[in-house]
Order: C-alpha cells, then sequence, then structure tokens
C-alpha cells in the first residue's frame, strides 16, 4: 500500500513540478488574498495584526480548495480515472498518495504564506514549538478531508460549486483551531494552543481513518 | 377514492398532530404562566426547544439509515436518510428563526457567535450540502452511495465541530432555561412536554409522508424508464407480431420466435 | 422575517409586553403557517405522484 502511496504521490508532484500551477497560480492566488485582506481591512496595522492568525488560515482555506480541485483535475481527462481504477492500485494507497501530494504543495504554501503574514502584517513569528506541528497536523487534517470531497466531487458536472460547499463546513473546526492555536503561538503564551493542536491531530487522524475507509467506495463511484 | 400517500394510520397521526398543537398553543399562549425572568419571552420557548431537539434526532437518524444503506444497499435506508435531513432541515429552520426571535427580546441581539449558536449554523450548512448531494443528477444507485457517504460523515464533522466550537466560545448563555428539567416545573414542563410529543409526531407524520412520496418518485422513474425501454423496443420491431414487449423476454431485434 | 424584522426595529424602545408578545405570536405564526404550507404541499405531491403509479406498486416497502 506505501508503495502504491509513493507512486501515486511521485506522479501527482512530477506533474506539478511540471505543470507549475501551485507555483504560478495557487500561490499568487494566495498572496492576492493576503492583499486583499489588507484592502478590505483598515490599513491601520493593528487591525490586521489582531486578525493574522484568522487572515493567514482563511487564505490557506481558500488555497486549499484550489490545490484540491487541481488534484482531482488532472485525472479528469478521458479514461485517466478508469485507468486509475483499474490499475491495481490499492485504494487506501491512491489515498494516501494523494493526500500526501497535496500536504505536501500546501506546506510550501503556507511556508510562503509565513512569509507573506511577516511581511504584510508585521507579525513576529514565534512560539515555533507550536506553530510548526500545528501547521503539519492542519495541512494533514485540511488534505485528508479534502481528498476524500475532492474525489467525489471530482466526477461530477457540479464540482466546482459543490466542493466548495461540502468542504468548508467540515474544515471549519481546523479553521477555529489552527487560527487559536497560530494566536496562542504568535502572541508568545503558547500554553493554550496545544489543546487546539491536540483538536487538529484528533482531526487530521480521524479524517485520514475515514479516508481509509471511504476512498475507495467514492472511486468507484466518481 | 383519491389515491394519495395517505393511509389510515397516517390519518389517525395527522388529526393527533393538529388537535395536538391546538392544544399545544392554549398551553403555550395562554395557560402557562409568564416567566419570572423572562416573562411573556419564554413562550417561544415551547417552540424553539423541541424542534431544536427533534432537528438533532432527524439528523442522528440520517447519519444511522446512511450506515444502513452502506450496510444493506436497500432502497429503504436511502430513503429513510434523504427524507430524515429534509425534515430535520425544516425543524432546525424553526429553530433558528424562533431563536433570533427569543434572542432579539432576551439578549437584544438576533444572533451572537457563541458555542451553541455557531455549532447549530454549522450543522445546518452541512445537511444544505447533504441535501445538495441528494439532488445530483446521477444515477440512483450511485447518488445513494454517494449520498450515504456524505451522510455518514456528517457525524465525525459535528462532533468536530462540537468541540472547536465549545472550546472555542464561553457556553450559552441562558444555559439555564435549555437544562429543562432543572428549572421548569409545573405548567410549564408540562407544556414544553406537550411541545416535544406534538412536534414528535409531526416529524413522524412527515417523515412517513416524505417517505412515500420519495418511494412513488422512485417508482415513477422506473415506469417511466419502462415506458421508454419499450417504445424503443417497439421501434426496433415494426413488423413483430402484436405481442406487448418484455424486459425480460427475447425483445432482441432480429431474434426468432 | 422581513416583515417581522421591520416590527421589531420599530419598536425597539422598550421591551416592554407588547413588544414581547409582538414577538411570541410573530414566532408561532410564522412557524405554524409554514408548517401548514408543508403539510399541505406534501399531501398534494403525495396525491399527485400516487395517481401515476399503478395500484399494486404502491406498497412501501
Amino acid at each position: 500500500m506505501f508503495r502504491d502511496a509513493a507512486l501515486v504521490a511521485g506522479k501527482d508532484l512530477r506533474l506539478e513540478l511540471r505543470s507549475r500551477v501551485g507555483v504560478a497560480q495557487v500561490a499568487p492566488f494566495a498572496l492576492l488574498m493576503l492583499i486583499l485582506f489588507a484592502f478590505a481591512l483598515d490599513p491601520d496595522r493593528a487591525v490586521l495584526q489582531r486578525a493574522t492568525a484568522g487572515l493567514y488560515w482563511v487564505a490557506v482555506l481558500f488555497s486549499a480548495l484550489l490545490a484540491i480541485q487541481r488534484a482531482f483535475a488532472v485525472e479528469s481527462d478521458e479514461g485517466v480515472r478508469d485507468a486509475l481504477r483499474l490499475s491495481g492500485l490499492d485504494p487506501a494507497g491512491i489515498f494516501l498518495g494523494k493526500v500526501a501530494a497535496i500536504a505536501i504543495q500546501l506546506l510550501v504554501l503556507e511556508v510562503l504564506l509565513l512569509g507573506g503574514v511577516v511581511v504584510l502584517y508585521n507579525a513576529e513569528p514565534s512560539g515555533f514549538a507550536l506553530l510548526v506541528p500545528t501547521c503539519l497536523s492542519a495541512t494533514l487534517g485540511l488534505a485528508a478531508a479534502g481528498c476524500i470531497y475532492g474525489v467525489l466531487a471530482a466526477g461530477l458536472r457540479v464540482k466546482e460549486t459543490i466542493l466548495p460547499l461540502l468542504l468548508l463546513p467540515v474544515l471549519a473546526p481546523v479553521l477555529i483551531a489552527a487560527t487559536q492555536a497560530f494566536e496562542a503561538a504568535l502572541g508568545g503564551a503558547t500554553g493554550e494552543g496545544w489543546r487546539w493542536l491536540g483538536l487538529l491531530l484528533v482531526f487530521a487522524a480521524a479524517y485520514v481513518a475515514l479516508g481509509f475507509g471511504t476512498f475507495g467506495l467514492l472511486l468507484e463511484e466518481s | 377514492m383519491v389515491a394519495s400517500t395517505s393511509s389510515p394510520g397516517t390519518r389517525i397521526l395527522g388529526v393527533a398532530v393538529g388537535a395536538g398543537l391546538a392544544v399545544l398553543l392554549l398551553f403555550a399562549l395562554v395557560l402557562s404562566p409568564a416567566d419570572a425572568v423572562q416573562e411573556e419571552t419564554v413562550r417561544m420557548f415551547y417552540v424553539h426547544v423541541p424542534t431544536a431537539l427533534i432537528a438533532f434526532t432527524a439528523f442522528f437518524v440520517t447519519v444511522g439509515a446512511s450506515v444502513g444503506y452502506l450496510v444493506r444497499r436497500t432502497e429503504w435506508w436511502d430513503i429513510v436518510a434523504g427524507a430524515s435531513a429534509e425534515m430535520g432541515a425544516v425543524l432546525l429552520v424553526a429553530t433558528l428563526v424562533s431563536g433570533a426571535l427569543w434572542g432579539r427580546v432576551t439578549w437584544g441581539v438576533y444572533w451572537t457567535w457563541d458555542a451553541r449558536l455557531t455549532l447549530t449554523a454549522l450543522l445546518f450548512v452541512l445537511v444544505l450540502g447533504y441535501l445538495a448531494v441528494r439532488r445530483l443528477p446521477l444515477e440512483r444507485g450511485q447518488r445513494s452511495r454517494v449520498s450515504a457517504v456524505v451522510g455518514l460523515l456528517l457525524a465525525p464533522t459535528t462532533i468536530a465541530c462540537h468541540y472547536a466550537t465549545t472550546w472555542w466560545r464561553t457556553l450559552h448563555q441562558s444555559q439555564t432555561v435549555t437544562t429543562t428539567d432543572a428549572k421548569l416545573d409545573g405548567l410549564m414542563l408540562f407544556t414544553f412536554a406537550l411541545g416535544m410529543i406534538v412536534f414528535g409526531l409531526l416529524y413522524g407524520w412527515l417523515m412517513i409522508h416524505r417517505f412515500r412520496i420519495l418511494w412513488l418518485e422512485n417508482r415513477v422513474e422506473d415506469l417511466s424508464l419502462d415506458a421508454a425501454i419499450a417504445d424503443r423496443l417497439r421501434e426496433a420491431q415494426p413488423d413483430a407480431p402484436r405481442t406487448s414487449p418484455t424486459l425480460t423476454g427475447s425483445g432482441i431485434p432480429g431474434a426468432t420466435g | 422575517m422581513s416583515v417581522v424584522l421591520l416590527v421589531a426595529q420599530v419598536s425597539r424602545a422598550t421591551e416592554d409586553r407588547g413588544f414581547q408578545w409582538a414577538l411570541v405570536l410573530a414566532c408561532w405564526a410564522s412557524v405554524v403557517v409554514a408548517l401548514a404550507a408543508l403539510v399541505v404541499r406534501t399531501v398534494q405531491r403525495g396525491r399527485k405522484l400516487a395517481a401515476q403509479v399503478p395500484e399494486e406498486q404502491r406498497r412501501w416497502m
């Protein structure tokens, strides 16, 4: 199963490296969001600074939507998904591979966005002991839930509109927890943040497990 | 006799609901006392809490029926899941509206982002997503399977949202009113119990009818499919003997006999 | 809902009994009317569908 996962992940990442959609489109979109937030909220720095954690994760969330749709769109060409189904690869392995590929792309994006908020919102990066695990676990949860709903939506004609409707409410706990953990980390008082990290880890574990169970069924249906 | 989804059972149930509602209105609006603190606004409580509790129950049924469908793969489970989600959504709207009005008077605002309201709002949007999936133009079996997975996923999501929002926000300020057994007594408790019964029975009535409607919709779809196939077969054999083509028979053009 | 909002905003001054009763009645009225409409529509839809399906297929399970 892990070999299958590595195969799928490698394929997706290589596709990404060659097409550079993530670099050329998703990353600029994320930065654009940060900029737009600055326009929408008072240029008075205080508001942006207070809201930094929340704005950061909202930007990550919407960028993740793009990344997930892209990850499944690459297979929507004729027969590619059939080929995947018939390939004999373990569905759980395909799931893990896709999750890994999306997660890696998102992590790169998050590092970039972190730089963005440091520069644009005057954020002071601190509390890395909390910050890094938060990013990792939140990303894993995002990618896992995203893969489940992504494959579900992938075969539908209305995929662009149904995916956000299904996925965003599911990701609300991630948004809440990641924002709180970030605020704790950036604010210097990391005590409270660990509890939120725990929630993120549980969420990630739950959705990876659910993905294992349901991905095969959903792949058949899409 | 007009063909309908009613049956003697549902007629009795319907009458019971109607009568019960009338009695409930009597008690809620007239006979039960005004609260010492909440004054007259407590009367909205007899709508708000029963509909909330029954809506949550309905979604619980949806999750269970989704699991049931994935295990048993029969139409019955699929329809129960869908019908329950629809009726739950209806009741949840009643909950949200009555809650907003109640909040306006007791808290001064129609909405606030405390844990319970946030969770309810998220649950509502989740159910809307589920209902959207149920309406997708897919082949029936596929739609059932996909809906069942989405329905199943409602459960962990709601649990996750519950913990996230509860930690995130202080608890519902009016906790005292919503912990019903501790604070209510006498006529108010009776009216609340009556509310639970009436709305529960209403949910039952709506469920039975909605189930039958969805069942019939499937049958109508099947029938029209049968008719379309029969038409195609008839077209293919314009000179065939005048026996009505059957689907299980040898309706293959060109076959002998 | 918008009618209710209008009423609520107009009589914002004091949360007196009159205002309370207005909201209570608005609450109950809207819920009852909406549910009644749903019931009527359900019965009508049921009749329409049942008419399209022959008797023998109308067993519910």
